[in-house]
């Protein structure tokens, strides 16, 4: 092939000089030595530097032969194709293939110097002055990247969730996949596990704090906490369910248990009242909380209502209970008579006590609380004292002497006459009857099939008649029910004998709870002190809240048990429920809520759950 | 330089900082929640708030730090502030918590805090301890002297080895052409070199080359036994002359390339502890922007669920 070779200098002053050369051959070689085609005089190339073929279709191909290589377009290579305008470099010089412009060649070559030493080094320290910033991951980039990720996966895409339901479920339902719950502050109480995924079950509208409504919509049943006129005080109106009620805080937290919330008002409820509570102020249990205060069932306009009254109040502590028990007669140290005998255990009603009999028989037995005070099966509540079950083992109701299988039914007066009716007829008909003052008819032993004339009928039945009503007086008046029950007579009622109802209270503080099995590890007369000593079963032998005390203080005691108001009290105690207070409030315009004709004030008959209403007495 | 902000006007940000920690451990301790200490009490949405301010005020001091305008001196107590404020803030945003984390974005956005913190403190660590190691590593030269000398044994190293035989010239020569100096993120971190330096190779080709010269001059002290001998060992003599010449370039030569060889050692390791100065900003930076997100996100969020 025949080369044209066009060495290019560029003067200093400006214009160019071209001295083109020749080279014919099958191989044009580059390099330092003197006979190469392409002489380039720079130490930077060896003698024998590089060589250009031509291949079969014509085009051209540079290969370098030195270690150092060669640079084609500015890449270090070692072997390439060698296209027009290619530039190759070696050292300092560059040689260009460009167009031929005379038919007589088949290659047409540009060399030119193109840089110096000098130049060199400036090229060199630029690319050494590379700072990692440089060559690294830029900054900014990869900024945005992060921040472009962290906005994506973790506000838009839940908020697309949000809006769009169908991604919404994609996005709940594929584990790792970054549903609303990712803004979850923490893990749902128990209670509220199953629409854990729901966020708008609670946050219904955004930017606005959980309304009562959302929890209402379940919560209806629950109790208010006091009636709609309180909704003048300031507290109770700002107060949300979430203000005690604080959610995603795990299992602990549900509950607010701090006094603060209750303090706040109860402090000084009367005055923010206007003293329209009954209700006395209360912040803490160890240092500032009213003597306990006793609902004693009262009789009023024959309706039977709870009458509070204070502990400290010692002459008006007497229950209504229209019966004559003594603590001091069960709880002998030595025992009573494990059956009860009117003729020998005389009773004295006077010193209100029952004489243990003279005769040292084993029939004796020591009594103690729980004989009569039995518990639920939660050992929270005393159950209600029962003839049956904590009386009749000792006090039989037993009428006929020598016939002690006989017992009469206990709590009706009509069947205790009906009972003694029948079984004073059946024993007329029946005959010998052994007392010397019934008729002889009723004394007679009957013959078998002998049947008793018209007249002989009517006088026994006559007979069974006057024993009923004897009897009966005697049971009612002396002997059997009067011995508890304060048995009233009038000859002409119909029937003459009346027994009062014993009026047991079912809460003694319907507005606290207290849970006996949490303090059985205390004996029973150590909080219900001098019960032996007590005479009159009207006394109510309940614990002072000073017995408490001992053991009991408020929230920020160190010494004592430190002790929350919702360790006692409820919250929800409000008469009305919280669905129909809420629609109460949305019926009634704000200025009339404050002048509620409401007048029951403190929700106690509802936690009374009893028809009876609440008197205060103080 | 380090000094100058640690210790700027008295230590005067750290004692901030001290009574910013101590002020909200002591509020947390005598604060009682209502049920549990979290963000949601007042004392975790004040702490919340300050916290919030700190980081937004702490990623400004990136935008701050551009302004050249301010002198020096302003500079530093900047830094000192946004050093001693930063370590402050792991103790706020801790007890904004109230130690409450979980898989959520609200701890994302304390994790990555924690992130930017803890490469801030290692960024302090390298601003410590790297620039006495580059001091010591230069020697008293500046990069450009030694860039600049790298250049000259390059030279006198190709001048020697034109002399010498074209085969040196070519290996010599290929270690000038790949300076082994500019170098990749990777390799600007670890003063690695790219696959085989080429000045290695050079070094062991030149070993060789000088064994195979030495034996060549074995000759030159040999007596000739015969006139056939003498013409003989005349002619290997002059040759071994030549030879000669060749071994002492050729041993200026190796000493030239060993200089090199060690001057461009200390030249990546200059080149690594500057990239180590500016790794941490890697992390520290772009994170502290992912910061910002999701911090904005923590912020709408507890507000959009309320």
């Amino acid at each position: 092939m025949r080369v044209q070779i066009i060495t290019i200098k560029r003067r200093k002053k400006g214009g160019v000089v071209r001295k083109t050369s020749e080279y014919a051959g099958d191989v044009v070689t580059i390099g330092r030595g003197t006979d190469e085609a392409v002489f380039i005089p720079d130490l930077r190339a060896a003698y024998h530097h590089a060589e250009i073929h031509q291949g079969k279709q014509g085009e051209f191909f540079v290969q370098s032969l030195a270690l150092s290589g060669i640079r084609i377009n500015g890449v270090s290579s070692d072997q390439g194709e060698f296209n027009l305008t290619d530039r190759i470099a070696i050292g300092h010089w560059e040689i260009r293939r460009v167009a031929c412009e005379d038919n007589r060649y088949d290659l047409t070559l540009e060399l030119e110097q193109i840089s110096s030493d000098a130049d060199h080094d400036v090229a060199v320290k630029q690319q050494i002055k590379t700072t990692l910033a440089a060559v690294g991951p830029d900054k900014r980039c990869w900024s945005w990247m992060l921040v472009a990720s962290v906005l994506g996966l973790f506000f838009i895409l839940p908020l697309l969730g949000k809006a769009i339901p169908g991604l919404g479920n994609v996005l709940k339902s594929v584990p790792g996949l970054p549903s609303d719950s990712v803004w979850n502050t923490g893990e749902l109480s128990p209670a509220h596990h199953f629409f854990r995924e729901d966020c708008s079950t609670c946050h219904q509208s955004a930017f606005i704090r959980v309304e009562d409504q959302a929890c209402i919509d379940c919560h209806q049943n629950t109790h208010a906490h006091a009636d709609l006129k309180f909704d003048a005080v300031d507290e109770l109106n700002a107060a949300r369910c979430a203000s005690c009620h604080e959610e995603h805080n795990g299992s602990i937290g549900l509950v607010m248990r701090h006094d603060s919330f209750c303090v706040d008002c109860h402090r000084h409820l009367k005055q923010l009242t206007n003293d329209e509570t009954k209700l006395l102020n209360a912040s803490d249990f160890g240092s500032d909380h009213p003597e306990f205060r006793v609902s004693i069932p009262h009789l009023k306009n024959d309706q039977v209502v709870l009458k509070r009254v204070s502990l400290e109040h010692k002459d008006q502590l007497k229950e209504e209970l229209s019966i004559y028990n003594s603590h001091k007669a069960h709880l002998k140290p030595e025992g009573v008579h494990q059956r009860f005998d009117p003729d020998r255990d005389k009773l004295d009603r006077d010193k209100s006590e029952l004489p243990v009999a003279q005769d040292q028989s084993s029939d004796r037995v020591i009594m103690d609380c729980a004989d009569c005070h039995t518990f639920d099966r939660g050992r929270v509540a005393t159950k209600q004292i029962n003839f049956q079950q904590h009386c009749n083992a000792c006090h039989r109701l037993d009428f006929e002497p020598g016939d002690e299988q006989q017992e009469l039914p206990h709590g009706d007066v009509g069947k205790v006459l009906y009972y003694l009716q029948q079984f004073y007829q059946n024993k007329a008909l029946k005959g010998l009857v052994e007392d010397s003052r019934a008729p002889l008819v009723v004394r007679t032993r009957r013959r078998p099939g002998q049947r008793l004339s018209e007249p002989e009928r009517l006088e026994a039945l006559a007979w069974a008649e006057r024993k009923t009503r004897d009897v009966a007086m005697e049971v009612f008046m002396f002997r059997v029910c009067k011995t508890c029950h304060d048995v009233q007579y009038a000859s002409n009622g119909k029937p003459p004998w009346t027994i009062p109802p014993v009026r047991l209270p079912e809460h003694w503080m319907p507005l606290a709870h207290f849970s006996h099995q949490k303090h059985v590890t205390v004996a029973c007369e150590d909080c219900h002190q001098n019960v032996d000593e007590s005479e009159d079963g009207a006394d109510i032998l309940l614990p002072s809240i000073k017995v408490c005390q001992d053991c009991h203080a408020g929230e920020d005691d160190r010494r004592r048990l430190a002790s929350n108001c919702v360790d006692c009290h409820g919250f929800h105690v409000g008469e009305q429920l919280l669905g129909e207070q809420q629609q109460l409030k949305q019926q009634t315009p704000p200025e009339v809520k404050q002048t509620g004709t409401v007048s029951k004030i403190d929700g106690a008959d509802n936690a009374l759950n009893n028809p009876a209403s609440l008197e205060g007495s103080e | 330089m380090h000094e100058s902000f640690f210790r700027y006007q008295n230590f005067f940000w750290l004692k901030v900082a001290i009574a910013l920690s101590a002020v909200s451990i002591a509020l947390y301790a005598w604060h009682t929640p209502s049920v549990v200490a979290n963000g949601g009490t007042w004392l975790g949405y004040t702490l919340g708030t300050v916290a919030a301010v700190l980081i937004v005020w702490l990623a400004w001091f990136g935008a701050r730090k551009r302004d050249y305008s301010s002198s020096s001196s302003k500079i530093s107590g900047w830094l000192s502030a946004h050093v001693y404020l930063g370590l402050a803030l792991i103790v706020v945003a801790t007890l904004h918590t109230g130690f409450q984390f979980g898989w959520n974005v609200h701890t994302l956005a304390y994790g990555l805090m924690i992130v930017v913190i803890v490469s801030g403190m290692y960024g302090i660590y390298l601003y410590a301890m790297l620039p006495g190691r580059l001091a010591s590593n230069r020697q008293g030269m500046t990069r450009e002297q030694m860039l600049d000398e790298i250049r000259d044994l390059d030279e006198t190293a190709l001048g020697l080895a034109d002399q010498i035989d074209s085969r040196v010239h070519e290996v010599i020569l290929r270690s000038v052409e790949k300076p082994g100096v500019m170098l990749s993120f990777w390799q600007q971190l670890t003063a690695g070199k790219l696959g085989k330096d080429p000045l290695d190779s050079a070094e062991r080709f030149l070993r060789g080359y000088q064994n195979d010269l030495v034996d060549a001059t074995l000759f030159l002290d040999a007596q000739p036994q015969s006139g056939a001998q003498a013409t003989m060992m005349y002619i290997s003599n002059v040759m071994a002359g030549m030879e000669a010449e060749k071994v002492d370039k050729l041993r200026a030569l190796m000493e030239t390339v060993g200089r090199k060889k060690s001057l461009l050692k200390r030249t990546r390791r200059d080149v690594q502890l500057k990239a180590l100065l500016q790794l941490w900003l890697f992390f520290h930076v772009p994170v502290s922007m992912a910061l910002l997100a999701a911090l904005l996100i923590h912020i709408i969020s507890v507000f959009l669920y309320w």
